[in-house]
């Protein structure tokens, strides 16, 4: 039995009013469900909030599921609308804290170069508009292949390319303005 | 730049996260070798892929599944409410419920009963009540204070003088030839305008 066939069948448990089915499904996507929604909000509280809210609509939407796609498509499309919305929400404050991190490489350890590359590359990635970072995050992280993104994401595969290709030429034109070495 | 390198670069994604076959993963190498924007990007998805996430805690992921229901709960999905009507209703025709409705309309019988005014209070008001004392119950001292005296055997009282009950008495007292008699006065009288 595999993943997609054994998430079904505790679909189907939890609608006939076996509690303990939810607490399964929520057992089996809770991490992934947070990691996307960190690395879309890069701040810990936010990505417990959202986690908090993708699993609450999940409660509260498992008795209307109609099953036309996957649960785990659903999932990530619920994940995605929650995600694009805290984004949205605070857009003004993420701007504010861009400018902020981007404006250093003042770092004096040159210890934590690994680190503050990483934390740039981070940075980088929240200055990539909404959907085009959620297109890399589910591409890079969630390993959906288009097909599944573009479900996920509730548009078209090509939109899903063009997302993917403009979040890459943007993460890379970030990085090289920063003066990261190996993208150009 | 044809359909291989469209190819390849789709699959780079799957090729930083080792999530593509071995036949796979040795064509994109190859391709890498010879494509410097495909290796650029495999760079930067490598950096990407190994970005950290922190872990929120044990408390965060044993709290969760509490916080989503304790959430829920105040607006419970349209079928989910429907399935408590359904339960609500269900537990009515169940054997509790009616035993207590049964001893509620015992109980409310009992007490009407009870709080009902004494017929006594009733006799003015019904009539229908009056028609079923028992008078056999009643006494000596329940009969009114006032005396009807009979006459004596001569036909008077000193309470009632000759009043009607002497008068019946005397005309019980004649015989047939002066019933007669006195019918035959009266009728003269009436016929006479008396």
């Amino acid at each position: 039995m595999n993943q997609m066939d054994d998430d079904i069948q505790l679909v189907g448990r939890f609608r006939s009013g076996d509690e303990s089915a939810f607490d399964a499904l929520l057992e089996r996507y809770q991490r992934r469900v947070y990691a996307t929604a960190y690395r879309m909000t890069n701040d810990l509280e936010e990505a417990k909030d959202v986690t908090q809210k993708v699993f609450l609509n999940v409660y509260q939407g498992l008795p209307g599921f109609r099953q036309d796609a996957s649960f785990k498509t659903w999932l990530y499309q619920i994940c995605v609308n929650v995600c694009l919305n805290q984004v949205r929400q605070r857009r003004s404050v993420e701007v504010e804290l861009d400018e902020s991190l981007c404006s250093g490489g003042q770092c004096p350890l040159s210890s934590l170069i690994e680190h503050e590359e990483r934390a740039r590359l981070r940075t980088a990635l929240e200055r990539v508009p909404g959907r085009q970072r959620m297109a890399v995050i589910l591409r890079v992280y969630e390993g959906l292949d288009v097909r599944e993104t573009a479900s996920a994401m509730g548009c078209s595969e090509g939109a899903v390319k063009a997302h993917y290709h403009q979040a890459v030429q943007k993460l890379k034109k970030i990085m090289a303005e920063d003066g990261h070495g190996r993208v150009a | 730049m044809g359909a291989l390198h469209d190819r390849m670069k789709e699959l780079l994604p799957d090729y930083v996260r080792g999530g593509i076959s071995a036949g796979e993963r040795q064509r994109v190498a190859e391709h890498l070798s010879g494509c410097e924007q495909c290796r650029q990007e495999a760079e930067l998805l490598k950096d990407l892929f190994v970005l950290d996430v922190p872990d929120p805690g044990d408390g965060f992921w044993k709290a969760l599944p509490v916080a989503v229901r304790s959430q829920a709960r105040p607006s419970r999905p349209t079928s989910a409410r429907w399935a408590a009507f359904a339960a609500f209703l269900r537990s009515l025709l169940s054997p509790a419920p009616v035993s207590a409705a049964v001893s509620l309309a015992v109980l409310v019988m009992v007490f009407s009963s009870v709080l009902q005014p004494p017929e006594s209070e009733q006799l003015p008001r019904d009539p229908f009540v009056v028609s079923v004392i028992e008078y056999d119950d009643l006494s000596e001292a329940d009969l009114p204070d006032e005396r009807i005296a009979l006459p004596d055997a001569d036909g008077y009282s000193e309470e009632a003088g000759f009043g009607q009950a002497t008068y019946h008495r005397e005309f019980a007292a004649l015989d047939d030839d002066e019933l007669a008699a006195l019918e035959e006065i009266l009728m003269q009288k009436n016929n006479g305008g008396g």
